[in-house]
């Protein structure tokens, strides 16, 4: 053998004997990676080398190349870092990968996507195909007009005797006949389960179908089986033997029927959304209507309003036909001095009475539009907003409302303390992205505040905004609804504002609302009174409803205590048949509403939004049950800064007892586990397996009061348009902006080493014809990738810089698209990690006394946790991150 | 045949330069392409990098001796140095006339850098010809405006606003009057860029030195409205 090449150790001389060059090689640059490359000992790195040579010799595990893929493969190993134990990990997961032979994620996804159940989408298509080719065959065997559109499904939706009342009276009852006897027909267990697999398989079935007809179906099956259970609930499970069981057992199913009048409600009100599309205006401009813009202020600080009021000026309208108006309840002397300054109309009222319903009633008095728009003074309007939505107004003579959606750009409390800002879709968004939509499909589109117009002659019709409840938007445009006006709902985001900045502010706002909602409950029940549709009435109640959500989620959040407390059986029925009537019903109906509301609203965090809000909104809206015409109107703050992170203990308090009473029900439970019968062991699993589910839950709330610090006063905006800068040697470079603030903006350049860290440059920006300049100096240089911070602006540039970037009317658009579709299972997961980091973060925010404990505790979690074997690593995934 | 003339609404405007650099920029586009300079300063040539001591052009070699006259730059850009020398009027318009004789297609564009004093009377252009004025955002240039009747010809004349600094308030304020007031200001115009100088130094056009500047986006566009305007005036 020829030595020469391996005398430099006299290891590999002792190797050469055994092995061939090749392998040599092989092992000595894997010593190397482990020593060099990645800092292991000797020792490690001897071991390490010998035992992936050995993985991939005789396990063919030919995918663990040397480099860094060792990693994909030992994730707890870290590179740099060698911990006491790591030759330990290194064992457990050498044997983990032997023995479970796991291969990369990749592989495992693929092999899902092979799976059976995606033969019944094809299937159904190829029915449908099947009955248009031997419907058009038999058209023409008939001697009729080929029409391939036409098939016999088709022409039979299309016939006309559906037209006739009798007939669809008939089918109507049939169906509902049907419905009856399916929902209340009890059946033995092995029917019921039969009957449930049924539906799902259908429900499963239809999963990969695109289109409105199976969500129908689907909408369809989810009521049956809700229903079904409803009626199995009153009718076979109170336990009337024993008292404190039915006091208890009423409790849960009272809950359990508000969940399902919502569920029905809410499905009512999103089988259809209507997805409205602006009405082009005519060209002749003396037909448009003459617009006034409110812009109501109470407390807000000069620099939130400031860019709201310079963009209601840019807004794209005739100059003689658009006036703002400031509406300064704070009666402030620098504001005046700002609109006056800037052009806008300055309006301040002698007293502040029924706060912002008062505010615009005594603006209307003093101004004279066609048309009022109506923005909060932190929502900065583009410039395209009167186009989009006046047109509604020219088509429609009776149409009082258009609103468009709220849209915030910057986090949440949630988005920012859980950190999934633009990754998962916020609390609003189910209510601008869908439930409107859908209420405008029945003419039910309701008022909310701002970034709205509305038509003059209808308010002064209901005597101006209502001032009897503090959600005066909703009931104004329930009002103007009872007098026979229209509404409408564009769902285009046309401004954008701040969100809330803490959790405590967004609660507040929250408590505003539910008191609202009950007052109008109360004092002006969409049920009663006159002049509404059927249809309206119900999207009414639904949103009222809605917020009485707080009593039924601390019933749902403790119910299975009862049970492991008190023995009390509250669903007074055998292990199975629970079992038969509670997973189905509830998968059914989580399916369907991640299909409907999939897009807005992901699985599992409405829970968590609703767990929240829970006890906040009990008490004003029983409250306001009660005594609609006491509480008053709280302003929400916003703009503010978090400087450090803290924990919010003191709005945390109820999530904390709920998780510490959860807590405790488990562990009994676990105790009574060795204690129980056959007949209770059942009860008591399902128990518990429901408070551990409310435990995630209350964790994921728990998380969200902890405040995350905010970094930075101005909010970076994702963006994406074109612009010019001129460097300081004279030269242009063609530009796309990818962010933008009030102070700064980010840009991406063709390619590096255009400009200089610290250089001055000019940023030209075109709006129209029109270009704008802005001096800035270059703060940050990554690639191409450079961040320009701008010299002060004077209050022209400012001008300028708002309507350049905050009021392009491009601004907001692709805001919604950035979400993929819901998928319960991630959400599920998600969710369980979120829990996990409140848990966490409650013990590090723990009382000093008890921090070294904790801490320690921790520790020793995540000791164990790192000898723990893992699943490889997904190689997409660790790509994605390196880019 | 497209015929294009581009003049100074004054001297020092740039007008060379622009019309070297839209020739290359149309060549490069798939066009085919003829600048003929009419201006005694004989600088055209230069940014097609013809040979500094070069004295021929059209000017003092006989008549019809194109071939000996015209040459090709490295893009394919054909042109007809005035050459070392004075020209007449005559002899200018002469020299117009003569290119309509030219053997070339339907879509040959020809380009002639007029001198600025040259008004479209004097050349008797035809109705489908287009004559461009050059300018720059300054108050010498607004008052020339100002002074200078446009006189209602067959032959409208253009402002082509050249060497725009979007970044100096005062470009910005006369661009918007001008913009508002004057019929005829091409909605194309063509940023300030140091480039432009500094390829003069490598005998270059700068469209052809800065991939990532925006003179690429201004020629285009220009372009596309010559494109659309003759496409207009055709049929």
């Amino acid at each position: 053998m020829n030595e020469k090449p391996y005398s430099t150790s006299k290891f590999t001389w002792l190797l050469s004997l055994f092995l061939t060059p090749i392998s040599i090689n092989w092992l000595v640059q894997r010593y190397h990676f482990f020593f060099q490359n990645c800092r292991y000992s000797v020792f490690n790195s001897v071991l390490f080398s010998l035992v992936s040579a050995l993985l991939c010799g005789i396990f063919k595990m030919d995918k663990l190349a040397p480099k860094s893929e060792f990693f994909i493969y030992y994730p707890q190993l870290k590179p740099h870092i060698v911990r006491p134990g790591d030759w330990l990990r290194f064992a457990i997961q050498s044997l983990y990968l032997v023995f479970m032979s796991e291969k990369p994620r990749v592989a495992q996804r693929e092999k899902r996507e092979r799976s059976i159940w995606f033969i019944v989408p094809y299937l159904l298509q190829f029915l449908i195909k099947l009955d248009s080719v031997i419907s058009s065959t038999f058209r023409r065997a008939i001697g009729k007009h080929y029409d391939s559109e036409r098939t016999m499904f088709k022409s039979l939706a299309r016939a006309q005797f559906w037209e006739a009342p009798r007939i669809r009276t008939l089918i109507l009852v049939v169906f509902c006949a049907l419905l009856i006897v399916l929902i209340t027909v009890p059946f033995s267990l092995s029917a019921q389960a039969i009957f449930m697999a049924l539906i799902l398989f259908v429900a499963y079935s239809l999963r990969g179908i695109q289109g409105r007809m199976s969500t129908m179906i689907m909408v369809t099956l989810s009521i049956t089986i809700s229903s079904r259970y409803i009626w199995w609930r009153l009718t076979e499970t109170l336990n009337w033997g024993d008292p404190f069981a039915l006091f208890l057992g009423f409790g849960l199913l009272a809950a359990e029927i508000y969940a399902w009048v919502i569920l029905i409600l809410g499905f009512f009100q999103t089988i259809h959304p209507l997805e409205r599309k602006p009405v082009v205006l005519p060209k002749d401009t003396s037909l448009w209507p003459s617009v006034d813009v409110y812009i109501p202020t109470y407390n807000e600080p000069l620099s939130v309003v400031k860019p709201t009021v310079i963009a209601a000026l840019a807004l794209d309208w005739p100059e003689d036909k658009l006036n703002i108006y400031v509406l300064d309840d704070g009666k402030r002397e620098e504001f005046r001095e700002f609109a006056q300054q800037v052009g806008a109309n300055y309006l301040i009222r002698p007293n502040n009475h029924h706060a912002k319903a008062g505010n615009l009633n005594h603006a209307m008095k003093h101004t004279d539009g066609e048309l009022i728009a109506i923005f909060d003074c932190d929502h900065i309007p583009v410039r395209s907003f009167l186009q989009m939505t006046v047109g509604q107004f020219l088509k429609d003579e009776k149409m009082c409302l258009v609103q468009t959606p709220h849209h915030f750009f910057s986090a949440d409390p949630f988005e920012k303390n859980l950190n999934n800002f633009a990754k998962v879709p916020n609390e609003n968004m189910l209510f601008y992205g869908l439930i409107q939509d859908g209420n405008d499909m029945w003419d039910a589109t309701f008022f909310c505040g701002s970034c709205a117009v509305l038509r003059r002659s209808a308010l002064d019709d209901i005597g101006g905004f209502a001032v009897e409840t503090v959600t005066e938007d909703a009931h104004t445009a329930l009002k103007m609804q009872r007098k026979g006006y229209h509404t409408a709902y564009i769902n285009i985001p046309q401004a954008a504002g701040l969100a809330t900045d803490s959790l405590s502010t967004h609660v507040g706002q929250r408590i505003r609302w539910a008191r609202g909602m009950a007052q109008i409950l109360r004092l002006d029940n969409p049920l009663a009174g006159k002049g509404l549709s059927l249809a309206q009435r119900l999207c009414y109640l639904n949103a009222t409803l809605h917020f009485f959500a707080g009593v039924p989620r601390i019933v749902f959040l403790t119910a299975p205590l009862a049970f492991i407390y008190f023995d009390a059986y509250i669903i007074f029925a055998p292990f199975m048949a629970i079992l038969l009537y509670v997973v189905p019903s509830l998968v059914q109906v989580k399916i369907t509403n991640s299909r409907i509301q999939g897009k807005w609203r992901y699985s599992f965090w409405g829970e968590v939004y609703e767990t929240v809000l829970a006890w906040y909104i009990l008490k004003p809206t029983t409250m306001a049950l009660i005594m609609p015409h006491k509480g008053k109107f709280n302003v929400t703050q916003k703009g503010g800064l978090t400087e450090k992170d803290f924990y919010d203990w003191d709005i945390s308090k109820p999530y904390l007892v709920l998780a510490i009473f959860n807590v405790v029900g488990l562990v009994i439970g676990f105790g009574r586990l060795g204690v129980s019968d056959a007949v209770q062991i059942g009860i008591l699993i399902i128990s518990m397996a429901w408070s551990l589910y409310n435990l995630m839950i209350i964790g994921a709330a728990i998380c969200v009061a902890t405040e995350a610090r905010q970094v930075r006063k101005s909010h970076r905006i994702g963006c994406h348009f074109p612009a010019i800068i001129y460097t300081s040697s004279g030269h242009t470079i063609k530009t796309i902006v990818t962010d933008f603030s009030n102070s700064g903006v980010g840009i991406d350049l063709p390619t590096e080493g255009l400009v200089k860290h610290g250089e001055k440059i000019q940023l030209l920006i075109s709006r129209g014809r029109k270009q704008f300049s802005f001096t800035s100096d270059v703060v940050n240089v990554t690639k191409s990738r450079v961040g320009l911070r701008l010299h002060a602006l004077s209050p022209e540039k400012e001008r300028q810089y708002i309507e350049c970037t905050f009021c392009r009317a491009d601004a907001w658009l692709g805001w919604q698209e950035n979400f993929a579709h819901d998928l319960p299972s991630e959400n599920f997961k998600h969710i369980v990690r979120v829990s996990f980091r409140g848990f966490k973060s409650l013990f590090l925010h723990a009382p000093k006394s008890a921090q070294p404990f904790v801490k320690a505790l921790i520790q020793l979690v995540e000791l164990i946790d790192s000898f723990l074997p893992r699943k490889p690593l997904d190689k997409d995934k660790i790509k994605n991150e390196f880019y | 045949m497209r015929r294009l003339f581009l003049s100074g609404l004054k001297g020092g405007v740039g007008t060379t330069t622009i019309l070297a650099n839209l020739a290359t920029a149309l060549v490069q586009a798939g066009e085919s392409v003829t600048c003929i300079d009419l201006d005694s300063k004989n600088e055209l040539r230069l940014h097609f990098a013809h040979a500094w001591d070069n004295a021929t052009g059209w000017s003092n070699l006989a008549e019809r001796a194109f071939d000996e006259a015209a040459f090709v730059d490295q893009d394919g850009v054909k042109f007809i140095p005035h050459g070392h020398g004075d020209s007449s009027l005559s002899e200018k318009q002469r020299m117009i006339k003569t290119t309509r004789n030219l053997d070339c297609n339907e879509d040959e564009w020809v380009l002639f850098d007029l001198p600025s004093y040259a008004s479209a009377e004097s050349f008797e252009l035809q109705h489908d010809d287009v004559l461009v004025r050059v300018v720059n955002c300054d108050v010498n240039c607004h008052s020339l405006i100002n002074q200078r009747v446009f006189q209602q010809t067959t032959i409208p004349e253009y402002l082509l606003i050249n060497r725009f600094n979007g970044a100096v308030d005062i470009e910005v304020e006369i661009a918007r009057m001008w913009r508002q007031k004057l019929p005829r200001v091409l909605p194309v115009f063509v940023h300030q860029d140091e480039i432009l100088k500094e390829a003069l130094a490598y005998k270059n056009v700068g469209y052809n030195c800065a991939p990532y500047s925006v003179i690429k986006d201004d020629f285009q566009a220009l372009i596309s409205w010559l494109q659309m305007h003759y496409a207009k005036a055709s049929p």
